[in-house]
């Protein structure tokens, strides 16, 4: 179990089973299986980008292009709807697998900064995904199956976009943990020469992490596309970083090395109550915090988190 | 005495001269004053965040905020200048309405300063609690309103020209100068060059690093508050939600076009101002000429990583 | 006789131009414990960096196993049974002792992932055997440098490698730590396993090895048993001395400069101690003087000069200026005080590689050169030019950038970014190492007349003329602390020698 919840990230699963109760305690439908359900229908989209992160900044590289991957992915699983949820949803994919090839192609290849090479990436993605939807929301086929991933429940409950994103969360899981891919992954990020010296492939998970990190964001587009209906082209701003705030959240450190995939998720997902919350708080009508207020309470959290590690590290070091 | 010029530099001006020359020969109405004022508009805030984005990549770091400082100042501006007490007062309130926002500016820069000087957080981190609260802070100072107004004093910082041509467009020009000026000939250029260069050499030369990164952090959010108020002054109105969003894109984009290297220890201030022309001006040229407009993104990213691998090749 | 399990013949390697290995031989026989010596820059990392694959040879054969082979990359020499533990720990800290030790060879399950179990098993099997004993789930990095270090021996030894290379390996181990380590080589050797030991500690040279092959400017200039060897015939054959000719061509330009008698007191250090590997040092230096800092690699010497420098905080002690007590928490409030520290390390601490020769010269000067913020260009350019001829720094002109300047010009735009201060005390550490001869007197006669004018010298060496006939004074430091201070003139090669080595564990 503890193996499971990742080792020494303890405090963000505390913090996500408080918010969890405060939540319960204090408003009436928090516990309803429509909250719940629309919960994680939203925030599988953010679980799943967040979790290609993770795997790109354990190696200490950084993809900034998820978000407009995710809408590129969004659009061409629109597009393609009327085929059906068969070819629509590895078509999505699979303009995400491209993108990532693209940014390991540039990294692994090229030797570009991270930074600058998925920047690239993700003004090149925005400019195909409003080319190809000519600059407005794309319609999805209502006639075919393809909104069933994200709009049908199992039980009534639990979205298939969650159940599919948990799939995700568990193969980067596998690999992280139990693969000498994922090793070689952390090894990169905590000591890159030293990788090289060990002998360790590590051009291939360079490449694998853009790739799979790529992945991701096409899955997170497909389940917009087919959850709200459209291909959204403009969507997606400001998701590669709400996801790079998920990852460090969840204790991963930027210099790479460290973190744990299932620690990510409650990062992520801690994200996401904070907003709920508001929400509920608002409902509830004692006092009211607009809704402009959840970007600055992210910001004091992320903010508390990041005086924490600092700490952390300032000990760690003097060590 | 010999002042050596930047190779890249002459690239650039080289790449500029080329899509102006096609300008000419192609796009119609080009050679004409409303073309350049437009340009010139556009590109001005552009170059004003840019500037400071390169002094902050020449100290080996990143800021992510500077479009959310840009929403909180332009936020700001109104709310002082339509209050009562303005409104009494006229032209202390027309100042408090420059100077309180870039002071606002200046604090959220001391801000990240401190966390990545001071707490040794890395700068990409530091700069998106900004990033991610900045715009939210201005959301609610403004209550998510969108906040119109006729102050002709103030738009006139966005609408006025001077010689034909827009103030912002005289101000990016001259803070282009300031800013290479004092990369040059001052202490804090020399300072930030060698933070950038190689920090633990600045440090055993008796150079005050963390003060030289504050200084450069600060410098960048009141350059970024500056271009905020110019965001407003240009539409008469102010929306928290939208001003300055993207601009840290922009301006990394700019400053990398114009010869940064992330690695840091270079500000080529005036490579800057070129890449964000460059970048502007190949927008205009695809759009004047029927390309549409969002193939001018993956144009963009192209120069960009073009850009990127030049520097990478020269290092080696 | 068996053909031998390693056999490296004539190997030739150069960096952009500038050869690091001549012609570089090394034979080592099946289950032998060898090592390399040679001074700083004589090529023994560059011949090992080869072998391992971390460089491509110019030019030469490798011979392994009998068959002439081509180690294309630390991958391909692990694969051919080469571990390697090197100087500069190549473990990932943030990662588990199991980790480390498996990283890249791990057991798999039948399912094709990681075997943990079996990981661990492995990673107590190899640590039992090497009697350590530790929680192999927790971070590396978390474990002192020693430990990190045995897990790395461990890590080798666990590949079932037919050759350990061993790069300083003891540089961070206490004698206790020392004498498992022995034991560890011991087993390996038992075992048919090869060693490659790399040590500038002599003894342990003669307590662990059979063989040994000496390297000089790139050259192996000899090889032999150990058993026929003296502790003196391998310094005499590493530092290339036993001719009268050379003695004289390695003469100094720091010789002869007049002691300056019962001037005042400069700088005085007290018993002073860092977290550091600095345990306790005294020194005292006089204005005039210069006072060698000598010892053995990982002796306190670099350490004693970043105490002084206000880069590492004290633990114990004080440091007196000019009778003065003071606390110098910075270089920046070091430098305020009248000291300069020209860093042996050039590259990382040292020079700005995109600032120009003017630059970078003026560095350290430069608040005295700004007035209202802005830098008096004028005057600086003045100065510069005086320092440019007055060093004989050779440079297209002042604003070149320093990168494009040769390692020699290098640091002597460095050596008068601290002469540009006036100095009280200077602090040199390996002034001249790396730089070619000429540069290297030059440097030296820059020194020297310096001192003649009152400034006080700290001076660091590992080349004993340059301390024998440069320093007025050498203090001579072992394991973190001053041990003693012998006075020239009358100072000899054979004295400081044996005051160096004296009480090394033996």
């Amino acid at each position: 179990m503890r193996k499971v919840l990742g080792r020494g990230h303890f405090a963000v699963w505390a913090a996500l089973v408080v918010l969890i109760l405060v939540g319960v305690l204090r408003y009436d439908n928090f516990a309803s299986a429509y909250n719940l359900s629309s919960f994680l229908g939203y925030n599988a989209m953010f679980v799943v980008i967040s979790v290609g992160m993770c795997l790109v900044i354990m190696t200490g590289g950084i993809d900034l292009s998820v978000g407009t991957v995710a809408a590129l992915a969004s659009v061409v699983a629109a597009l393609l709807s009327p085929y059906g949820l068969v070819v629509a949803l590895p078509a999505g994919v699979g303009a995400g697998l491209l993108a990532g090839a693209l940014n390991a192609t540039m990294i692994a290849a090229l030797r570009l900064p991270p930074f600058m090479a998925t920047l690239a990436t993700m003004l090149a993605a925005k400019g195909i995904a409003l080319r190809l939807s000519d600059n407005r929301a794309v319609p999805v086929d209502w006639t075919s199956d393809f909104t069933a991933l994200g709009m049908n429940k199992v039980a009534n409950l639990l979205p298939w976009t969650i159940l599919v994103s948990l799939v995700v969360v568990a193969i980067a899981w596998v690999i992280v943990e139990r693969t000498s891919l994922g090793r070689t992954v952390l090894a990169i990020g905590g000591n890159a020469e030293a990788a090289h010296l060990m002998g360790l492939k590590t051009r291939r998970a360079e490449v694998f992490v853009y790739l799979f990190s790529g992945a991701c964001a096409g899955f997170a587009g497909v389940f917009l596309a087919s959850g709200y209906g459209a291909g959204q082209p403009l969507e997606g701003a400001g998701w590669e970083l709400a996801a790079i705030a998920a990852v460090v959240v969840g204790g991963t450190l930027l210099t790479g090395g460290m973190g744990s995939v299932t620690a990510t998720v409650a990062g992520a997902l801690l994200f996401g109550l904070v907003f709920t919350l508001l929400n509920f708080e608002n409902g509830r009508g004692t006092f009211s915090l607009s809704a402009d207020w959840q970007s600055v309470i992210r910001g004091l959290f992320l903010l508390i988190v990041i005086l924490l590690q600092a700490r952390l590290t300032r000990l760690a070091s003097k060590n | 005495m010999s002042r050596r010029f930047d190779p890249r530099l002459t690239g650039l001006l080289i790449g500029l001269s080329a899509l102006i020359v096609l300008n000419i020969a192609v796009t119609p109405n080009f050679l004409n004053m409303q073309t350049l004022a437009v340009n010139a508009s556009q590109v001005a805030t552009i170059a004003i965040v840019a500037l400071g984005m390169t002094l902050v990549i020449a100290s080996g770091g990143i800021d992510l905020s500077v479009g959310s400082v840009m929403a909180v100042a332009g936020a700001l501006a109104p709310i002082i200048f339509l209050s009562g007490w303005a409104l009494d007062n006229p032209g202390f309130g027309l100042a408090a309405s420059f100077v309180l926002p870039l002071l606002a500016a200046a604090c959220c820069g001391l801000f990240n300063g401190f966390l990545i000087a001071k707490l040794g957080v890395q700068p990409i981190i530091a700069t998106l609690i900004f990033f991610i609260s900045g715009r939210g802070i201005a959301q609610v100072l403004t209550n998510g309103n969108l906040q119109t107004f006729t102050n002709p004093d103030f738009t006139w910082l966005g609408t006025g020209r001077v010689l034909g041509l827009p103030v912002q467009g005289w101000i990016a020009l001259a803070l282009t100068l300031v800013l290479a000026w004092m990369v040059r000939k001052t202490i804090y250029g020399r300072y930030l060059l060698s933070v950038g260069g190689n920090e633990r050499a600045a440090v055993m030369a008796g150079v005050p690093v963390a003060r030289v990164k504050i200084a450069t952090y600060v410098i960048t959010a009141t350059l970024a508050g500056l271009a905020g108020l110019i965001v407003v002054a240009i539409n008469s109105a102010s929306d928290a939600a939208r001003i300055g969003q993207l601009m840290e894109l922009d301006a990394i984009a700019a400053a990398v076009v114009g010869g940064a290297a992330l690695s840091g220890g270079r500000a080529p201030i005036f490579g800057t101002l070129l890449g964000a022309i460059f970048i502007q001006l190949m927008g205009y040229t695809l759009i004047a000429n029927g390309i549409s407009d969002e193939m001018t993104l993956v144009v963009t990213a192209a120069i960009i990583a073009i850009a990127v691998w030049l520097q990478r090749g020269r290092r080696n | 006789m068996t053909e031998p399990l390693l056999q490296m013949t004539g190997i030739t390697k150069s960096f952009g131009g500038v050869p690091a290995l001549v012609d570089g031989n090394l034979s080592i026989g099946q289950g032998e414990v060898h090592s390399i010596v040679g001074q700083n820059g004589a090529g023994k990392s560059t011949l090992v960096k080869i072998l391992t694959g971390v460089y491509r040879r110019d030019g030469g054969t490798v011979r392994w196993q009998g068959r002439e082979v081509d180690l294309r990359s630390p991958r391909a020499a692990q694969a051919a049974g080469i571990a390697t533990i090197y100087q500069e720990l190549t473990l990932v800290p943030q990662r588990t002792v199991i980790e480390n030790i498996v990283l890249g060879y791990e057991p798999l399950t039948r399912f094709g992932m990681i075997d943990w179990r079996a990981a661990e098993r492995l990673t107590r099997a190899v640590l039992s055997r090497f009697g350590i004993e530790l929680d192999p789930h927790r971070a590396l990095g978390s474990y002192p440098t020693a430990i990190q270090q045995l897990v790395a021996i461990g890590r080798a030894a666990s590949m079932e490698a037919k050759l350990v290379i061993m790069d300083e390996p003891t540089s961070s181990l206490d004698e206790r730590e020392v004498e498992v380590l022995f034991g560890v080589i011991r087993a390996l050797k038992d075992a048919g396993t090869s060693v490659i030991y790399i040590s500038h500690f002599l003894d342990e040279i003669f307590e662990v090895c059979d063989g040994v092959t000496i390297l000089r400017d790139g050259r192996t200039v000899g090889a032999g048993q150990i058993a026929d060897l003296t502790k003196l015939d391998l310094i005499a054959a590493m530092l290339g001395r036993s001719a009268e000719d050379i003695r004289k061509a390695g003469m100094t330009e720091l010789a002869g400069s007049a002691r300056a008698e019962g001037d005042e007191t400069v700088l005085e250090a007290r018993g002073i101690a860092t977290d550091r590997r600095l345990r306790k040092l005294d020194l005292k230096l006089r204005a005039g003087e210069i006072v060698g800092l000598a010892g053995l690699l990982g002796s306190g010497r670099t350490e004693a000069a970043r105490a002084l420098f206000g880069m590492d905080r004290l633990s114990a002690g004080e440091v007196r200026l000019a009778g003065k007590a003071v606390l110098l928490d910075s270089p920046r409030a070091a430098i305020a005080a009248g000291l300069g520290f020209l860093s042996e390390d050039r590259k990382t601490e040292g020079i700005i590689p995109d600032l120009s020769v003017r630059q970078n010269l003026t560095l350290a000067l430069l608040p005295r050169l700004t007035r209202m913020g802005v830098v008096d260009e004028a005057r600086e350019r003045r100065i510069v030019e005086s320092f440019i001829k007055a060093l004989g720094i050779k440079t297209a002109d002042m604003d070149q950038p320093i990168r494009e300047l040769s390692g020699g010009n290098q640091q002597k735009v460095l050596l008068g970014r601290w002469l540009a201060i006036e100095p009280r005390l200077l602090i040199l550490d390996e002034p001249t190492r790396g730089v070619d001869v000429g540069a290297k007197r030059e440097i030296q006669a820059i020194i020297r007349s310096r001192v003649e004018k009152g400034c006080a010298v700290l001076l660091i060496s590992s080349e004993f003329e340059e301390l024998i006939e440069g320093a007025h004074d050498i203090v001579v430091m072992q394991e973190g602390r001053s041990i003693k201070r012998l006075s020239n003139p009358g100072v000899t090669e054979d004295q400081l020698i044996h005051a160096i080595a004296s009480g090394a564990p033996a």
